[in-house]
């Protein structure tokens, strides 16, 4: 009884383990907050590592506060034209459905352009809208680009998207569902 | 009593349509077309399997797309500035496009009935077109009457139109 009972053990144990050691593995990156800088040039930064599935060979270094320091680094373009400009798109139920109208702020007088893209699928059926175009925005207006209403029966969905261009860049943009 | 027939069945297909239909946001007046200040895009579809695709490049821009029935499709391109678009469609499988390039022009198409098909394509500038079919027939409208809805009492009367 004891040397079966140990016998069974043992093979679990030796199970378990090579299964840990053939697992393949697995990595998750997920990233949130405001949109990464590097989205905007279309080219990822210089320092990101290659992935080539090995670590990278590094010599070892006794721990310092002075290496543990960030370097300072210059903010983007992006950045500096996000904090004096904000949109958004405002969501407001009618008695037919609803009217998704796109704003923008601006911190100081900038001209641009913008384009919002609306799908929205039912059984009544579906509706495409897209609607762009230039505008200007004076030192502290807040700016209605457009409307666009339609109706929601139930059970329809709807995404919008409104992206903002000025000096050649795109420096906000906004996403509702 | 045919035309007293399709009489009714005018009326009763009005009165279903009901109120609230979709239309641009200018407006006409004794002095013309007003454009609305902002771009402004209206849809508005009952019924099933219906589809409708709006693309405006420009300010001051107004589409509209009023949809009632089955597999209805409308589609509403704008470029320019201060353009008005408007498509109503009551009925079966219709299918109905306004192209506009240029500023200030104003096009509709209303379709009542099934398989009806039309179009209107302008390019230039301050243009007005406007065409009403049914299975009857085709008729040609100015733009300052786009605006008009089917719906309303007296419709047909309104834009010279007989027999209905």
């Amino acid at each position: 009884m004891n040397r079966s009972t140990l016998l069974l053990s043992a093979l679990l144990l030796a199970g378990c383990s090579s299964a840990a050691q053939g697992a393949p593995n697995t990595a998750i990156a997920t990233q949130s907050g405001p949109d990464h800088p590097a989205a905007f040039h279309g080219a990822p930064p210089a320092s990101d590592p290659v992935l080539d599935g090995a670590p990278p060979i590094v010599p070892a270094v006794a721990p310092s506060a002075a290496a543990r320091a960030p370097e300072p680094v210059a903010p983007p373009l992006v950045q500096k034209v996000q904090a004096r400009f904000s949109c958004d798109i405002d969501i407001d139920r009618t008695s037919s459905g609803i009217r998704v109208t796109p704003v923008v702020r601006a911190h100081k007088t900038l001209s641009g352009e913008y384009s919002l893209v609306i799908t929205k699928s039912g059984a009544g059926g579906s509706s495409d809208i897209s609607q762009g175009g230039p505008f200007d925005a004076a030192h502290g207006e807040r700016v209605r680009l457009s409307t666009s209403e339609f109706s929601m029966e139930r059970g329809a969905k709807f995404r919008a998207v409104l992206k903002v261009r000025a000096g050649g860049r795109e420096v906000c943009r906004d996403i509702v569902s | 009593m045919l035309n007293a027939r399709l009489k009714l069945a005018s009326l009763a297909l009005i009165a279903m349509v009901g109120a609230g239909a979709a239309e641009a946001q200018g407006r006409y007046d004794r002095y013309g077309y007003h454009a609305p200040k902002a771009a402004a895009v209206d849809v508005q579809q009952s019924g099933r399997g219906n589809g409708a695709a709006v693309s405006q490049n420009g300010p001051r821009n107004a589409a509209a797309i009023r949809q009632d029935g089955v597999a209805n499709t409308g589609m509403i391109n704008q470029t320019g500035a201060a353009n008005d678009a408007t498509i109503r469609q009551y009925g079966k499988n219709n299918d109905a496009s306004i192209s506009q390039v240029g500023d200030n022009n104003v096009a509709c198409v209303v379709q009542v009935g099934r398989n009806l098909s039309a179009g209107v394509v302008q390019e230039g500038s301050g243009l007005s077109a406007g065409v009403v079919q049914t299975k009857k027939g085709s008729y040609a409208i100015p733009g300052r009457l786009c605006a008009l809805d089917p719906a309303n009492r007296g419709y047909w009367n309104r834009i010279g139109v007989k027999g209905y």
